[in-house]
């Protein structure tokens, strides 16, 4: 990952010789915004995100690996309809195969003779995370009454929000940044900005916001920058 | 876990406990912010030059302050020193009704003296307007005259003078119908209660784990003081409490924590 280009600069990533990540567009990701969060969240999920669904499952989130709960989701969205994120490859066979080198569970694609191994797989997800402006979940319960508390609290958050109607996430970015004076692009030029563009816009704009905030303070005297926790807001270019 | 190294994530309910019979009174579990406070009052002496030598601590105070997203009514019972009463209560129904050959039906029973139930019925104007104008027929035990309704409350069935309304007019009744459900009185002469108080809080080590947490309030003194707001924005429950320490036992913690291992 570190060798590889900007992905300012780039409309696909290659994960695998035959193998590689579109980056979608805005305009793209609209046409159907719910269906590519499902995908992205999906695919780039860790155990601890799906507890409730794993332990009706009857597995326990504690005890398998990321790795392991993609070979469980992904052959079930490679089925649909994935060309936003595969583009023109078949995806439809993708499957759990034994791999013969070594005997271990692979995610494999006979017709594309594609090995999805955990190698690959972690690529792929921390691309996409990227790409997402995702932060990959590493929380892990400490004990077995934290596991069981957590798993309770989860799937009462759960029930709650299977109630509550889903907010369309993107739009609503859009918006917000159509409308904002340091976004420089209109409703149809940002359907053409890839969501990473859009992603890292809109992570400098609200930098850039926080800095303009925190001098407006530092310069009026109401803002004492010796005692500012957070220091990256004294540059309006960010550390990370 | 390191108890050393960790961070509250999240408060994630409170509970209330009658502190006499046990009996859960309230879960708040949908909370959006939520503070312990800490205070004490230090009052140094001093020696020779004026230079500190020890210091006097007195007035240890915990309060517990917060909003729940939602009402819950345990936690208004508290707050009101009230008790959750379920059963067959009285509420004041509003019915539009719509005549047909001199008749209407309620949509509930109207309850209250015999002949009396509804009392007034209200016909609106050409301006829509029934307090300010419209007219008013007051209900009658006997055959209704003109301005006079009647109604039996075995059929829900009001009576109007032949030729009075017209087929079709809606009219509208304001009467008491009894309801099944949950009733809270805010007595004057009842104030707020002092229950047993357990929060639950998502802790975190330095290593991304878990943990569960818990206060236990022993004796949590709920404030009376609070608003019930609505409008725009849902209303959410704004809820205060003093921790005190338990005389009866001789206990004097304000509170306990329980980290889980």
């Amino acid at each position: 990952m570190e060798n590889r280009k900007s992905l300012l600069n780039l409309s696909s990533v290659d994960i695998l010789p035959n193998l590689s990540i579109r980056i979608p567009t805005v305009g793209e990701i609209l046409e159907n915004e719910d269906s590519y969060y499902s995908i992205v969240s999906s695919l780039t999920a860790t155990p601890f995100q799906y507890m409730v669904q794993l332990d009706d499952m009857g597995i326990d989130y504690t005890k398998i690996t990321d790795y392991e709960l993609f070979k469980i989701l992904f052959p079930m969205y490679a089925k649909s309809n994935l060309s936003i994120l595969f583009g023109d490859l078949n995806t439809s066979d993708f499957d759990v195969y034994i791999n013969k080198q070594d005997d271990s569970q692979v995610i494999y694609s006979p017709s594309n003779d594609i090995i999805i191994d955990e190698l690959a797989y972690n690529d792929l997800a921390n691309i996409i995370r990227k790409i997402n402006l995702l932060d990959k979940v590493n929380s892990k319960p400490g004990n077995e009454s934290a596991r069981k508390y957590l798993l309770e609290k989860e799937r009462k958050k759960q029930k709650r929000n299977a109630k509550k109607k889903k907010e369309p996430y993107l739009e609503k970015m859009v918006i917000a940044l159509v409308n904002t004076n340091e976004f420089p692009y209109d409703y149809d030029s940002c359907m053409d900005l890839s969501i990473y563009r859009f992603n890292q816009s809109f992570k400098q704009i609200q930098h850039k916001i926080s800095f303009d905030n925190t001098m407006i303070g530092v310069y009026a005297g109401t803002v004492d920058t010796s005692k500012l926790s957070n220091k990256d807001a004294l540059s309006w270019i960010p550390n990370k | 876990m390191n108890i050393d190294k960790f961070t509250i994530t999240s408060y994630d309910q409170i509970t209330g406990f009658d502190r006499t019979n046990g009996s859960l009174d309230m879960i708040l579990d949908e909370l959006s912010d939520f503070t312990l406070s800490h205070e004490e009052e230090k009052t140094d002496i001093t020696g020779k030059g004026g230079r500190v030598i020890s210091s006097l601590k007195k007035n240890k105070k915990v309060t517990g302050k917060g909003t729940n997203g939602m009402l819950s009514g345990g936690a208004l019972a508290a707050m009101l020193g009230a008790e959750i009463e379920d059963g067959k209560h009285i509420i004041r129904y509003t019915d539009a009704i719509t005549v047909t050959e001199n008749k209407g039906i309620t949509k509930e029973v109207a309850t209250g003296t015999i002949g009396n139930e509804i009392s007034t019925i209200y016909v609106r104007d050409t301006n829509n307007a029934y307090i300010s104008g419209g007219k008013k027929l007051t209900q009658t035990g006997a055959e209704p005259a003109t301005g006079e309704f009647s109604y039996d409350p075995e059929t829900k069935e009001i009576t109007f003078f032949e030729g009075d309304i017209t087929d079709g007019t809606e009219v509208i009744a304001f009467y008491d119908a009894e309801v099944e459900g949950k009733k809270i009185s805010n007595d004057s002469n009842n104030y707020s209660k002092t229950l047993q108080v357990f929060i639950d809080v998502t802790c975190q080590d330095g290593c991304d784990n878990l943990f569960h947490g818990q206060f236990i309030i022993d004796r949590a003194d709920f404030n009376g003081t609070f608003d019930v707001a609505g409008g725009s924005d849902p209303a959410t429950l704004g809820f205060e409490f003093t921790s005190m320490p338990n005389l009866c036992t001789g206990k004097s913690q304000l509170w306990d924590f329980v980290l889980f291992d």
